[in-house]
């Protein structure tokens, strides 16, 4: 029988033993509703999204747990109803509504200085941690997406990019020392496959002046594996690994670097086997113009805000896929615009990241992850072990369209015909959308209830549609791949 | 009290919202520490939560050999389901509250006919039970404007207690009232998705909603409908309402099905011949005995429609001045008209009077030893089978023939039900009727079954319902 004590013991708030001071509990909660369209998405090849509506609802619910001394515990939890995708007319209507229930925050701090500000803090457990709060939307690349495949994540507060949420399993240190301050996270990936390696990031942060921060930092992604032979894919264990890869060559004609899923022959003789193993580095900076000329009159405490963030994706190339770090670069841009207090804040972002491949999670296993559970495996996705090369259009094709000798159409076997950027033959232009952008606002009244919207082109996945009474399908990919793409989401709620 | 402080502590997570964000828990903490619940930064909130259990059987169930064949067949079939529900309001300023709240239910899929009995299993199901905003404007005098945003619950007609609110809940085209036992819209959980405009002003009160649909596919469709109240005086209220039903689709080609279309219902398959009439009706207008031939006309329509409901409360013990031992509800008679769609279409809908719903109620007199004994009839003379699997599952606006049943017999439905609170949070519930149920299929189904379980007058079912509430 599981006792309560257990579970408290479980949650980390009862790690060290009595001390026979006084325990003091906050509580702290939200409850929101999202509606938003998808207006525009190029790409429909798995499935058609345009014109879907989004919409959901959810509630969390946070305690932290003053234990005394330099001790402090956080719990909570948090449920989201969401919705299948709508997807095209017949996938629409096997719609259900789902329900998300997640650990939104289970740790224990030690502290020692300043509580407010601490000198020296240590977090183990399940925590959330935003090095750059700054950012509404894009950005964040440091700890979100995997290195190989450099899928970026963004979106509209939904589950993957709630900061305010505990995204790390592990142990977090932070030290700050006047205008310096940095974080030392060591954690365990529990959302992409290879699941539970252990990657270790670095964050460092300096003001020089008031109003002004730079920031700086590494994540040696994947460091430790939890199985070596996975992240760094070999025969040993899985005899007929390579197989599939091996006929394609020894079929003689050309090989598509993306049908590919564990090694390449890079030059007779020289094989190189993908790795999921990676090194990211990042540097951001945010510049608060009020601040540091001094303006002020009727601005907002969030206007004239120029933030920024560059990193680079996996500092080492592998094969053909990753040959040019240039392509591995993302960079961004926020500005927050004068809002004069009507707004919190008013913010544009743009976002440049020019790698060629299709965003879809499906080569690396996604397909039984956290947030989607009943997407069956198919052909799409990795059949024995993760991959670190993304999917070519002939993965998603199948045999349902062939390909126009203009090689930028495709023929569906229903009769549309899409226009995508690119093909399977072309898979160095396999999107365009190297360009994202963001506009986000936000307004609090009466303290506690805050309505916000978005209006982006950004890397947005779009839940699951329901094609049939039993399984889910799509749901792996992000569904804006051109410039013409876009869609606006709202919330309401409230929070104290 | 130790023991009783650590289940505290680990409930807290689960208590969206139970309760205390201030206060003194207990004098001794998880190991003997003092615990105090403090929150500084906190609006005053305040907590609920509930846990019931209801069972009860369905006692003849007519036609359940119609849909989907022998496995569901409900005669006799058991239905229980358990839940807990915790909820919290927040008031986050003078003008400003929020609502929220989740819930876990476990249920059962209908165990089926007695040769699928080896297929079974429950169902957990959590969800948000509210998750609304809600803003009071500081007015003078009698008037009262409130603006509602998010998921909220709202009831025009607190007194029904089964049959009736056609307004807001069920399809227009094909024309579905919905009810059951103390089911969506008769209870305080949250059931429009949307917002609500309301202004108030003595006795007289306007509501102006915005629903996004989320009950009946296809989903995210918005409708807008306008509700008026008055309180003619203190013995009698009356009500009116119109809603535009999913006047503004979300995809017009799902609510209102042109050419190309398939014409074929492929997603809700049951034992019918095969069914051609899904995004069209086919009327045979004559036919050439001769030539043998028929000339078939196609009439269009759509899953949009407009609504009107008109509806009044009238409690002659105020009316009359009697008293007595009656109760508060006693004597108390009310009743509900619904038009479900304005517009004729031939074949199905061509006469309008058979899509008007209309039920009486009548609280019955329990003296106080009940809270409520109501008696309520309904009358609905469409003749199409009463199931929304085609409309579900097909977004079809036509109803599914089925040349097995005889759908004329149940236009009249009547329930029976009652609820007593004792030592103030523990409420007993029970019902027995003939009305609009509709249950899980059994697995060997695999989805809801869309049709009424009762489909002619020797059809009823009971069930009973235990609740603790604070």
């Amino acid at each position: 029988m599981i006792k309560p004590f257990n579970l408290l013991a479980g949650l980390g708030l009862l790690a060290f033993p009595s001390s026979g001071h006084a325990v003091s509990l906050r509580l702290h909660s939200k409850a929101w509703t999202d509606a938003g369209q998808i207006m525009h998405a190029t790409d429909t090849l798995q499935v058609n999204m345009n014109g879907n509506r989004e919409q959901s609802m959810g509630m969390q619910v946070n305690g932290i747990v003053d234990l005394g001394g330099n001790l402090e515990g956080g719990f909570g939890l948090g449920m989201n109803q969401v919705y299948h995708s709508l997807g095209d007319l017949e996938q629409e209507k096997f719609t259900l509504s789902k329900f998300m229930n997640y650990v939104s925050e289970a740790r224990v701090t030690y502290s020692l200085g300043e509580k407010a500000n601490p000198f020296f803090s240590a977090t183990v457990g399940d925590f959330a941690y935003n090095y750059h709060p700054e950012v509404k939307n894009l950005g964040l690349y440091l700890f979100r997406g995997p290195v190989y495949p450099g899928f970026l994540v963004s979106g509209f507060q939904e589950f993957h990019t709630d900061t305010t949420r505990a995204s790390f399993l592990g142990l977090h240190l932070r030290n700050a020392l006047g205008k310096f301050r940095h974080d030392l996270v060591f954690y365990s990936e529990r959302d992409l496959p290879p699941s539970f390696d252990w990657s270790l990031g670095y964050v460092a942060k300096y003001q020089p002046m008031d109003g002004l921060e730079f920031g700086a930092g590494v994540n040696f992604y994947h460091l430790i594996p939890d199985d070596a032979d996975i992240t760094t894919p070999n025969n040993r264990k899985v005899d007929g690994l390579f197989a599939p890869d091996s006929s394609l060559y020894a079929a003689g004609g050309p090989v598509d670097p993306y049908q590919l899923k564990y090694m390449e022959i890079v030059a007779p003789g020289d094989t190189l086997v993908y790795t999921h193993q990676g090194t990211k580095v990042m540097a951001t900076f945010d510049m608060d113009f009020k601040k540091v000329f001094g303006f002020s009159g009727g601005l907002g405490k969030k206007d004239l805000i120029l933030y920024g963030e560059g990193a680079i994706v996996g500092v080492k190339n592998q094969g053909t896929i990753y040959a040019h770090i240039t392509d591995r670069m993302p960079v961004m841009l926020g500005f927050n615009l004068p809002a004069m207090g009507w707004l919190d804040f008013l913010s544009v972002e743009v976002e440049r990241y020019t790698a060629k491949y299709k965003a879809d999670y499906s080569k690396l296993g996604y397909d039984q992850s956290l947030y989607f559970k009943n997407i069956p495996p198919t052909q799409l996705a990795a059949q024995r072990q993760p991959s670190a090369i993304p999917i070519s259009y002939r993965d998603l094709a199948g045999n349902r369209f062939t390909i126009t000798p203009e090689h930028d159409f495709m023929n569906v076997q229903t009769g549309e015909i899409i226009k995508i950027k690119g093909t399977d033959l072309d898979p160095e232009n396999m999107t365009a959308d190297d360009w994202k952008w963001s506009v986000n606002a936000e307004k609090t009244v009466a303290g506690h209830v805050r309505f916000s919207g978005q209006i982006a082109n950004d890397h947005f996945v779009p839940r699951p549609v329901r094609g049939g009474p039993i399984n889910e399908s799509a749901g792996l990919a992000q569904v804006f791949s051109s410039l013409r793409d876009w869609y606006f989401m709202c919330r309401v709620g409230y929070f104290f | 009290m130790r023991l009783r402080l650590k289940c505290v502590l680990v409930l807290l997570p689960a208590l969206a919202g139970m309760g205390w964000s201030e206060g003194t828990l207990g004098d001794k903490g998880a190991l003997g520490s003092p615990v105090t619940l403090v929150a500084p930064d906190s609006p005053v909130v305040k907590y609920k939560g509930s846990a019931w259990l209801q069972f009860g059987r369905v006692i003849h169930s007519t036609y359940a050999l119609v849909n989907g064949g022998e496995s569901n067949n409900m005669n006799g079939n058991w239905i229980q389901a358990g839940g807990v529900q915790v909820a919290s309001s927040a008031k986050l300023s003078e003008d400003w509250d929020g609502g929220m709240g989740m819930g876990v239910l476990q249920s059962e899929n209908a165990r089926g006919d007695v040769s699928v009995a080896n297929n079974w299993y429950p169902i957990w199901s959590t969800f948000v039970s509210e998750a609304r905003v809600t803003y009071n404007a500081p007015l003078s005098g009698s008037q009262k404007l409130q603006l509602n945003l998010g998921f909220f619950p709202y009831d025009y007609n607190p007194e029904v207690k089964d049959l009736g609110l056609y307004l807001l809940r069920g399809y227009i085209y094909p024309g579905a009232p919905v009810s059951g036992f103390e089911a969506r819209g008769t209870t305080p959980a949250a059931n429009i998705f949307g917002s609500m405009f309301s202004y108030g002003v003595g006795g007289l009160k306007n509501d102006l909603l915005l629903i996004s649909e989320t009950e009946n596919r296809p989903y995210f469709d918005l409708s807008i409908a306008d509700l008026v109240s008055w309180q003619a005086g203190p013995a009698l209220q009356l009500g009116a309402g119109v809603n535009f039903y999913r006047v503004l689709p979300r995809n017009k080609k799902s609510d209102s099905p042109r050419q190309p279309c398939l014409n074929e219902a492929r997603n809700y398959a049951q034992i019918d011949q095969i069914d051609n009439e899904v995004c069209f009706i086919q009327d045979t207008v004559s036919v050439d005995t001769v030539a043998q031939t028929a000339v078939v006309d196609t009439i269009y329509g759509s899953m949009s429609g407009t609504k009107l409901m008109g509806r009044f409360r009238l409690d002659p013990k105020l009316l009359f001045g009697w008293g007595g031992a009656f109760g508060k509800q006693d004597l108390v008679l009310y009743g509900e008209l619904g038009v479900l769609g304005l517009k004729n279409y031939r074949k199905y809908y061509d006469d309008i009077k058979r899509r008007m719903p209309v039920m009486v109620g009548l609280n019955l007199p329990a003296f106080g030893w009940l809270d409520k004994f109501s008696l309520e009839v309904e009358y609905y003379a469409s003749k199409n089978f009463a199931d929304y699997g085609k409309a579900e599952l097909d977004y079809s606006w036509v109803p599914r023939p089925v040349p097995e049943a005889n759908s004329a017999r149940d236009d009249w439905k009547w329930s029976l039900y009652f609820s007593k609170v004792a030592l103030g949070h523990f409420r007993l519930s029970g019902q027995v009727a003939n009305d609009h149920l509709r249950m899980f299929g059994p697995p060997d189904i695999g989805f809801m079954s869309y049709a009424e379980t009762l489909g002619t007058p020797k059809d009823w079912y009971w069930m009973f319902k235990t609740t603790y509430f604070f």
